[in-house]
C-alpha cells in the first residue's frame, strides 16, 4: 500500500476527537454516576464493560496532564486518580451512536467476552493483575470502533467485502485500508500513552508468537479471542474462529486440553453477563 | 460588585502600589475601597518607585504605560526578569490606541486595564488579579497544589475562627530509595500520583470544607471535619498502596522490595513505598497557633513511621480531651 | 448452570444464584430447591428469569454457552477456513468432544431427579 494514503489514513484515524458509544450504555452509566450514594467500585464495574467508556478513561489518566503517563492499566485505579468529577465529564461529554447497527451491538457484546476471557485464562495460568488481562481483551477491537467513526465509508465496503467473498474482518481491512485493525490499535495505544502491556496485547492479538515484551498478554487476549468466537458471544464481524497459534499455549505453559477447564468457567462467566444490556 | 476583599479571599488588606501621573486614574482607584481593605502607595513617576517596590515588593503593582520618565512596559520587564519578585502581579493601565499599536512579543505584564475605564469593571479586574495571584504564589511546581505559606495562613486561619477540624500530614515511606534507583522523573510521577489520590479521595466527601496542600517533596497535608477524617485516611491508603506498585519495575513489584549497593558494598533491601498519615485534630477551639499541631503531628509520624505499612495514626488524646473540656 | 425464563422452571430444579427483590434484598438464597409454592411467589413477584444448577431446560439458539448442542452443530463453520489443516482440526475435534459431553450431561446433574422434559 502506497505509504502516503496510509499515512494520510493513519491521520484520519488518530484525529478522533469524541469516540460515541452505545445510547444503552451511556444510559445506565450516567444513571449510576448521578446517583449519589454509587461507588467508585460500581462505576468501574460498568465502565469496565463499555470498550469506549474504557478507553477514554484509560486515555485520560494516561496522559501526560496527569503526570503519570502509561502508568495505569486498570479501570479501577484510573477511577481513583480522576476521581467522580472528571468521570462525570467524561460521561457527559460523551455521545452516542447515531445509526446504530446490529453489528455494532455485536460488537460490543463480543469486546465484552473477549475481556471476560482474558481474565479467566489469565487466572488460570496463574497470572498476576488478571483485570489488566481484561482491559486489553476488552479493547482488543476499538481499531475497528475508530475506524467506524472516522472512516465510515471504509468501513460499510469492509463489511460488504466480509459477506461477499467470505472474507475475515482482518483480511478484508487489509485489503481496503492496506492495515488491519491491529495496527490501529497500536497507533492508539501509542499516540494515547497507554501502558505497554495493554499496547502489547492490543496489537498483537493476532500474531502473539510475535510479541516482544510482554508476550503472555498478547497470548491471552489472542486465545480470548477465539474462546469469546467459539462461543459466539457478539460478533467481531465476521463468524469464523481465527487460526489459534500454537505459540500461545507455549508462552502461557499450558496445553489445548487445559482450554477445557477454562470454557467451564468462562461458560458460568458468559451465563452472569447474558443480562446486560447493549441495545 | 459588592465583594469586600477580606473575608472572601484575602485575611488582611491588601497593598497595592501605583505608578501613573494621571490624578483622574488615581482617584478612581482610590475610591474603589476603604483604606482598611487596600493600602495604596503612589509614584507619580517610575523610577522613584523601583527602589520602593524592590524593598518592600506589594501584593498589586498597577503602571501606566504613559510614565514621564520610563515606560510602564520597561518597569513591568525590571521587575519580572528578578526570580525573587517574579510572582508580583503587575497591571498596565494604557489607552486603547496604545495599546494597538504595542507589540506584545515577550511583554511580562499580568492583565491590562483599559484607560478610560469604569470603577465597575477596574475593581472587578484589580479583584480578580490578587485573586489569582493568591492561588498561584506559592503553588507547587509539580503539583500545583498550594504551598507552604498557603497552608500556614489556612490553618491559621481555621484555628482563629475556632472551627473544629483535622489536619492530617501524610508523606511517604522508602521514597529515597525509590529515586535513587529510577531516578527524580519517576519519582516524581509517584508525586503526582499521591497528589491525585489524596485529592480525589478528599474531594469525595462533597459538602464539606476541606483543603489539600503540597509542602514539597513527599510531604502533603489535608485537611476535612473531624468525623470523616478517619474514612478519608483508610481510603487514601488503599488506594495508594493498589497503585505504587505500578510504578515499580516487573522484578521489584513481584519481590516486593528494592535491592540495591550502597557504596560499601553492602546489599540494602527497601519494601516499596509506604504513606504515613499523622492526624491532629483541633476541637473546642483546643489549638491556637499551627504550629502546636506540627509539633503534635511529628511526634505522632514518629509513631507512624514505625510500621513499615501504610498506615495512619490520630491524634487520640487530642480527641479525647476536647471531649472531656465540653463534658 | 443455566439462565431459563420462570415460565419453564419445574420442581426439583436448585437454584444456582439467588433470586433479588428489585431494590436488591435478597429473598431466595441459592441452593434453595424450586417448589410450585415458590414458581408462584416468583411469579408474584415479577421475576422474568432464575439461574438454576445444570442444564435441565433445552433451549436451542437462546444465547450462547447455554446451547452446547448448538456450539456443536456450529463448529464446521466456524472453523471452515482450516478444512485441511490437521492442528486447526485437532482444536476442532477438541471442542467437538467438550461441547457434545457438556449437552449430554445437562439432565444428568442433577442425579436422582427426573429430567423435566420442557422445551422439547
Amino acid at each position: 500500500m502506497e505509504d502516503d494514503l496510509k499515512t494520510e489514513r493513519k491521520g484520519q484515524l488518530l484525529a478522533v476527537k469524541d469516540l460515541p458509544t452505545l445510547p444503552a450504555v451511556l444510559d445506565e452509566v450516567s444513571k449510576l454516576v448521578a446517583r449519589p450514594e454509587s461507588t467508585t467500585e460500581q462505576v468501574a464495574r460498568l465502565i469496565s464493560m463499555d470498550q469506549v467508556l474504557s478507553a477514554k478513561v484509560l486515555k485520560m489518566v494516561n496522559s501526560p496532564i496527569y503526570g503519570f503517563p502509561g502508568r495505569i492499566s486498570s479501570v479501577s485505579h484510573a477511577l481513583m486518580l480522576l476521581g467522580f468529577n472528571v468521570i462525570r465529564g467524561i460521561i457527559v461529554s460523551t455521545s452516542v451512536f447515531e445509526v446504530m447497527t446490529k453489528n455494532m451491538v455485536g460488537l460490543w457484546e463480543h469486546s465484552v467476552a473477549t475481556a471476560l476471557a482474558s481474565s479467566t485464562v489469565a487466572r488460570a495460568c496463574g497470572l498476576r493483575d488478571p483485570d489488566e488481562y481484561s482491559v486489553a481483551g476488552l479493547l482488543h477491537d476499538l481499531g475497528k470502533v475508530v475506524a467506524t467513526v472516522q472512516l465510515p465509508e471504509l468501513k460499510t465496503a469492509i463489511e460488504s467485502l466480509v459477506k461477499e467473498k467470505d472474507l475475515t474482518y482482518l483480511a478484508a481491512e487489509k485489503e481496503l485500508l492496506g492495515f488491519g485493525h491491529d495496527r490501529i490499535n497500536a497507533w492508539l495505544a501509542t499516540h494515547w500513552k497507554l501502558p505497554p502491556n495493554i499496547k502489547e496485547g492490543m496489537d498483537h492479538h493476532h500474531s502473539p508468537q510475535t510479541a516482544q515484551l510482554y508476550p503472555e498478554m498478547a497470548a491471552v487476549v489472542h486465545l480470548a479471542d477465539f474462546l469469546a468466537r467459539l462461543y459466539e458471544f457478539g460478533s467481531g464481524g465476521d463468524d469464523n474462529v481465527p487460526f489459534v497459534q500454537p505459540e500461545a499455549f507455549k508462552i502461557l505453559k499450558i496445553k489445548p486440553k487445559d482450554l477445557e477447564a477454562i470454557c467451564d468457567t468462562l461458560g458460568e462467566r458468559f451465563v452472569e453477563v447474558s443480562d446486560l444490556k447493549f441495545s | 460588585m459588592e465583594q469586600t476583599l477580606s473575608g472572601c479571599v484575602f485575611s488582611r488588606p491588601q497593598r497595592i502600589m501605583l505608578l501613573t501621573p494621571d490624578a483622574g486614574l488615581r482617584d478612581m482607584l482610590f475610591s474603589l475601597w476603604g483604606t482598611g481593605e487596600v493600602e495604596w502607595t503612589h509614584y507619580e513617576h517610575g523610577r522613584g518607585a523601583i527602589e520602593h517596590l524592590f524593598t518592600e515588593p506589594p501584593d498589586l503593582l498597577i503602571v501606566d504605560n504613559d510614565l514621564p520618565d520610563i515606560k510602564g512596559l520597561e518597569v513591568a520587564s525590571i521587575v519580572k526578569s528578578e526570580n525573587v519578585y517574579r510572582q508580583l502581579p503587575i497591571i498596565l493601565a494604557a489607552s486603547e490606541a496604545a495599546v494597538a499599536e504595542s507589540s506584545w512579543c515577550g511583554v511580562e505584564v499580568d492583565d491590562l486595564l483599559i484607560t478610560p475605564s469604569n470603577p465597575t469593571r477596574v475593581k472587578a479586574l484589580i479583584f480578580l488579579t490578587l485573586a489569582r495571584a493568591s492561588r498561584s504564589f506559592d503553588a507547587n511546581p509539580l503539583t500545583r497544589l498550594p504551598g507552604n505559606s498557603s497552608i500556614i495562613q489556612r490553618i491559621q486561619e481555621m484555628m482563629d475562627r475556632k472551627e473544629d477540624f483535622a489536619l492530617a500530614y501524610a508523606d511517604l515511606d522508602f521514597f529515597k530509595s525509590f529515586n535513587d534507583k529510577y531516578g527524580f522523573s519517576r519519582g516524581d510521577e509517584v508525586l503526582m500520583m499521591t497528589a491525585r489520590v489524596i485529592v480525589t479521595t478528599i474531594r469525595s466527601f462533597t459538602g464539606v470544607k476541606s483543603f489539600v496542600g503540597h509542602i514539597g517533596g513527599d510531604d502533603y497535608v489535608f485537611i476535612l471535619p473531624p468525623d470523616v477524617v478517619e474514612a478519608a485516611c483508610q481510603r487514601v491508603v488503599a488506594s495508594f498502596d493498589s497503585i505504587v506498585p505500578h510504578f515499580y519495575d516487573e522484578e521489584d513489584r513481584v519481590r516486593g522490595s528494592i535491592v540495591s549497593t550502597d557504596r560499601e558494598g553492602a546489599i540494602k533491601t527497601f519494601p516499596l513505598m509506604a504513606i504515613s498519615i499523622a492526624v491532629v485534630f483541633n476541637e473546642g477551639g483546643r489549638l491556637s497557633h499551627y504550629g502546636q499541631a506540627s509539633q503534635i503531628a511529628t511526634a505522632l509520624k514518629k509513631k507512624a513511621k514505625e510500621d513499615k505499612k501504610s498506615c495512619y495514626v490520630l491524634d487520640s488524646r487530642g480527641r479525647n480531651a476536647a471531649r472531656e473540656d465540653q463534658a | 448452570m443455566q439462565k431459563i425464563p420462570l415460565n419453564l422452571a419445574k420442581p426439583g430444579m436448585v437454584l444456582a444464584k439467588p433470586v433479588p427483590r428489585q431494590d436488591g434484598i435478597v429473598v431466595v438464597a441459592s441452593g434453595t430447591e424450586i417448589t410450585e409454592g415458590l414458581i408462584d411467589k416468583l411469579e408474584s413477584m415479577e421475576v422474568e428469569t432464575i439461574v438454576v444448577e445444570g442444564n435441565p431446560v433445552n433451549m436451542d439458539g437462546v444465547m450462547a454457552g447455554s446451547s452446547y448442542a448448538a456450539r456443536v452443530g456450529r463448529l464446521d463453520h466456524l472453523f471452515r477456513k482450516f478444512p485441511d489443516d490437521p492442528w486447526m482440526g485437532r482444536v476442532k475435534e477438541m471442542f467437538r468432544g467438550y461441547f457434545t459431553i457438556k449437552a449430554a450431561s445437562g439432565p444428568a446433574e442433577t442425579p436422582g431427579e427426573t429430567p423435566p422434559k420442557s422445551g422439547e
